[in-house]
C-alpha cells in the first residue's frame, strides 16, 4: 500500500455472488470496500464515500456503469483522476463500448469472465499505482 | 319434066341454097361470136378458178391456224382450270393458316397478358433497362417502393431515378450501380444498399441484378429488389440477444470460476488431495463452457459482420512465436515436436493482431489436438506472389477423405476427429475460413487419414480487406 491509510474501493455490481465475491477478496487483501448494486446507487455512494477507485460492471439495472461514469465525470464535485475499472461479460469488441472508455481516461476494461480473483486484485492495485 | 321447069325448079334449088348459104354464114358468124364469146366467158371463168383456188388455200391456212389457235386456247383453258383449282386449295390453305395465326396471336396476345400481370404482379421490386440503362419496365411493386410511378420512369436513365447509398451514407457512383455492372461485366450481382426516396428518406434494399442476354449479347438488365427493413431489424434484435443471451450465460460462469478459485486458494479451511482434484475438474470445464460461449459469441459477430477489425501493423512472426508460447503447457503434455522455420525475423502487416491470432492459434492446436504423444508438428513462413504464406503441418490422425469437403462447414466434426478428442465445437476452421474470407484471404489443406494433414493459409500483403 502507498499510504499507511487503507485505499477504498467502491465495487458496483448488480449479481450478488459476484458482488459477494469481489467484497471478500477486496476485504482480505486489505482494501476498505464499498459496495452499490446498481448505477444509480453506485453514483451517490461515490459522491459520498470517496473511493481511490472504482470496480463497474456495464450491464446493471437502474443505471449502467457506463452511464455511472459519464454522470460522475459531469458532477464538478467529481475528482476526474480517479481511475475506472470495469469488469464485465460484454465483449471489449463492441466499439461503443471502447469509444467511451477510451474518452473517459483513466478508464479500463476487463472482461471478468477470463480473469481470476487475485489477478483483478493484482489490476486494481497496477492501476491505483499510475495514479499521479 | 320440062326444061323450063327444070331451069325454074333448078333457080328455085340455086336461091334456096343461096339463102341457105346466107343463113350458114350467118350462122357462123353467129357461132363465131358466140365461140369468141365463150372463149371470153372461158378465160373469165379460168381467172375465177385461179382466185377460188387461192381464196380455198388461204382458206384451208386459216382453218389450220384456227385449229392451233383453238388447240392453244384448250392448252391454255385446262391450264387455266389447273391453276383456279390450285388457287381455290391455295385460298383454303391461306384461309386456314389465317385462322391458325389468329389463334397464335390470340395466343400470344393472352401469353403476353400473362407475362405482364406476372412481372406486374411480383411481390419483389422489378426494373428493368435496355443496353444503354434507359429503363423499359417498371412493376407495381417497384414503383411503391421507389415512390415514383411508372410514367414518371420509363424512358429515363436507370442511374437518375435510382440513388443509392451504401451502409456508411456514401453514395453509390454509376459505375458501381449494380445495374451498371450487369450491363458493362455481364454478371450478376447481389448486395445490399439505402435506397434514397424523393423525400431524402431511406430504406435498406436487398438487390439482385442480372443482365438481359439474347443471343449472347447483353440486350439489357433486371433489377429484382426488395425492402429488408424487417431482416435488418431481425438482425439487430438477433445481435442484442446474442450479447445479452453472453452476457447472461457467462455471469454464473464466472461466478463458478470465481468461487472455485476460492476453494483451491483458501487459507481458512483445508481440503484433501481428492477434493482439490474434483474442484480443479470443475474449474476446467467451466472454463471450456466459457470459450465456447466467447466462440459462439465470435461465430455470430463474425457472420453478422460486427466483428469489429482494426488493422495495425504487426509483426505477424512475433504473433506466432506467441501463440506457441501459450500452446507449450499442452505441447508439452504430449511430448510433441515442434519444428519452427520463418523467412524473417519479423515481418510487419497492417492486420488486427486478435483476427490473426485467432486463425493461427485455431490451426495449431487442432494440430496439437489431432496428433499422438511424441510426433511432430511444423510450422513453416514464407513469402509468395505478394502473399504471406503459413503452413502448420502435423503427422496426426489426418480426415478422411470422403469428409474433406466438409471439413470448413459450421460445426462439423470429422468422425476420427470425434473419436480422438470428444470436446471439440466444430467451429474452429469454420471461424478460421470466415475470417479469411473477410480480410481477403485463403485457407487450404491437404491430408492423409492417419497419415497426417497440412494446412495452408495466405495473407495478402497488399490491399488487405477491413
Amino acid at each position: 500500500m502507498k499510504n499507511d491509510k487503507k485505499q477504498t474501493i467502491l465495487i458496483v455490481e448488480d449479481e450478488p455472488a459476484l458482488l459477494k465475491a469481489y467484497v471478500e477478496q477486496f476485504t482480505e487483501e486489505g482494501f476498505s470496500v464499498l459496495q452499490a448494486q446498481n448505477g444509480q446507487e453506485g453514483y451517490g455512494k461515490a459522491l459520498k464515500g470517496k473511493p481511490d477507485i472504482l470496480l463497474l460492471d456495464i450491464l446493471m439495472p437502474v443505471m449502467d456503469g457506463l452511464t455511472m461514469m459519464q454522470n460522475l465525470r459531469e458532477n464538478e464535485a467529481w475528482d476526474k483522476s480517479i481511475p475506472i475499472v470495469f469488469l464485465t461479460n460484454l465483449s471489449a469488441n463492441e466499439e461503443r463500448i471502447m469509444k467511451i472508455i477510451t474518452e473517459n481516461k483513466p478508464a479500463y476494461y476487463f472482461s471478468k469472465s477470463s480473469l481470476t480473483l487475485r489477478a483483478i486484485v493484482e489490476t486494481v492495485r497496477e492501476k491505483l499505482a499510475l495514479r499521479p | 319434066m320440062n326444061g323450063k321447069t327444070i331451069r325454074s325448079e333448078s333457080n328455085k334449088a340455086i336461091s334456096k341454097l343461096e339463102a341457105t348459104a346466107t343463113q350458114l354464114a350467118i350462122i357462123a358468124v353467129e357461132k363465131e361470136t358466140i365461140r369468141s364469146e365463150l372463149e371470153v366467158i372461158a378465160k373469165q371463168l379460168a381467172i375465177i378458178a385461179i382466185e377460188k383456188e387461192d381464196i380455198r388455200i388461204k382458206l384451208e391456212a386459216t382453218a389450220k391456224n384456227l385449229a392451233v389457235t383453238a388447240k392453244e386456247k384448250e392448252k391454255t383453258r385446262s391450264e387455266l382450270e389447273i391453276t383456279a383449282k390450285n388457287l381455290a386449295v391455295t385460298a383454303k390453305e391461306k384461309e386456314n393458316i389465317k385462322i391458325e395465326l389468329e389463334a397464335t396471336a390470340e395466343d400470344l396476345a393472352r401469353a403476353k397478358a400473362t407475362d405482364e400481370a406476372m412481372l406486374e404482379s411480383i411481390g419483389d421490386g422489378v426494373v428493368a433497362t435496355d443496353e444503354k440503362g434507359i429503363i423499359t419496365l417498371v412493376n407495381r411493386v417497384a414503383e411503391k417502393l421507389l415512390g415514383k410511378k411508372n410514367k414518371e420512369v420509363l424512358g429515363k436513365f436507370f442511374a437518375n431515378e435510382i440513388n443509392l447509398e451504401d451502409e456508411m451514407g456514401f453514395s453509390i457512383p454509376i459505375e458501381k450501380h449494380p445495374i451498371n455492372l450487369a450491363l458493362t461485366t455481364g454478371t450478376s450481382k447481389d448486395i445490399i444498399y439505402y435506397y434514397i426516396r424523393k423525400d431524402g428518406t431511406k430504406f435498406p434494399m436487398a438487390i439482385i441484378c442480372s443482365p438481359v442476354i439474347l443471343e449472347g449479347k447483353v440486350v439489357g438488365a433486371i433489377k429484382i429488389f426488395r425492402d429488408v427493413t424487417q431482416e435488418k431489424e431481425i438482425d439487430r434484435s438477433k445481435s442484442e440477444f446474442v450479447s445479452v443471451a453472453s452476457h447472461q450465460l457467462k455471469t454464473p460462469a464466472t461466478i463458478v470460476n470465481f468461487y472455485t478459485e476460492k476453494l483451491l486458494n483458501s487459507s481458512h479451511s483445508v481440503i484433501t488431495a481428492k477434493q482439490r482434484d474434483y474442484i480443479n475438474e470443475i474449474r476446467d470445464a467451466n472454463q471450456r463452457m466459457i470459450e465456447i460461449v466467447n466462440t459462439l459469441l465470435n461465430v455470430s459477430r463474425i457472420e453478422m459482420g460486427i466483428f469489429p477489425i482494426d488493422p495495425m501493423p504487426v509483426d505477424v512472426i512475433g504473433i506466432f512465436k506467441n501463440t506457441i508460447k501459450e500452446s507449450q503447457m499442452n505441447l508439452g503434455k504430449k511430448k510433441l515436436i515442434l519444428k519452427e522455420k520463418y523467412h524473417r525475423l519479423k515481418h510487419m502487416i497492417p492486420i488486427d493482431a486478435l483476427m490473426l491470432k485467432m486463425i493461427f492459434s485455431n490451426l495449431l492446436s487442432n494440430a496439437i489436438k489431432y496428433t499422438s504423444a511424441g510426433d511432430s508438428i511444423s510450422i513453416e513462413t514464407s513469402e509468395k506472389n505478394d502473399d504471406l504464406l503459413v503452413s502448420i503441418a502435423d503427422n496426426g490422425c489426418g480426415i478422411p477423405a470422403n469428409q474433406q469437403d466438409k471439413i470448413f462447414t459450421k460445426f462439423f466434426r470429422s468422425d476420427n476427429a470425434r473419436r480422438h478428442d470428444t470436446d471439440g465445437t466444430g467451429l474452429g476452421l469454420y471461424i478460421v475460413k470466415l475470417m479469411l474470407d473477410h480480410i481477403g484471404g485463403k485457407v487450404w489443406f491437404s491430408s492423409k487419414e492417419k497419415e497426417g494433414t497440412s494446412f495452408y493459409f495466405s495473407i495478402p500483403l497488399n490491399n488487405l480487406k477491413s
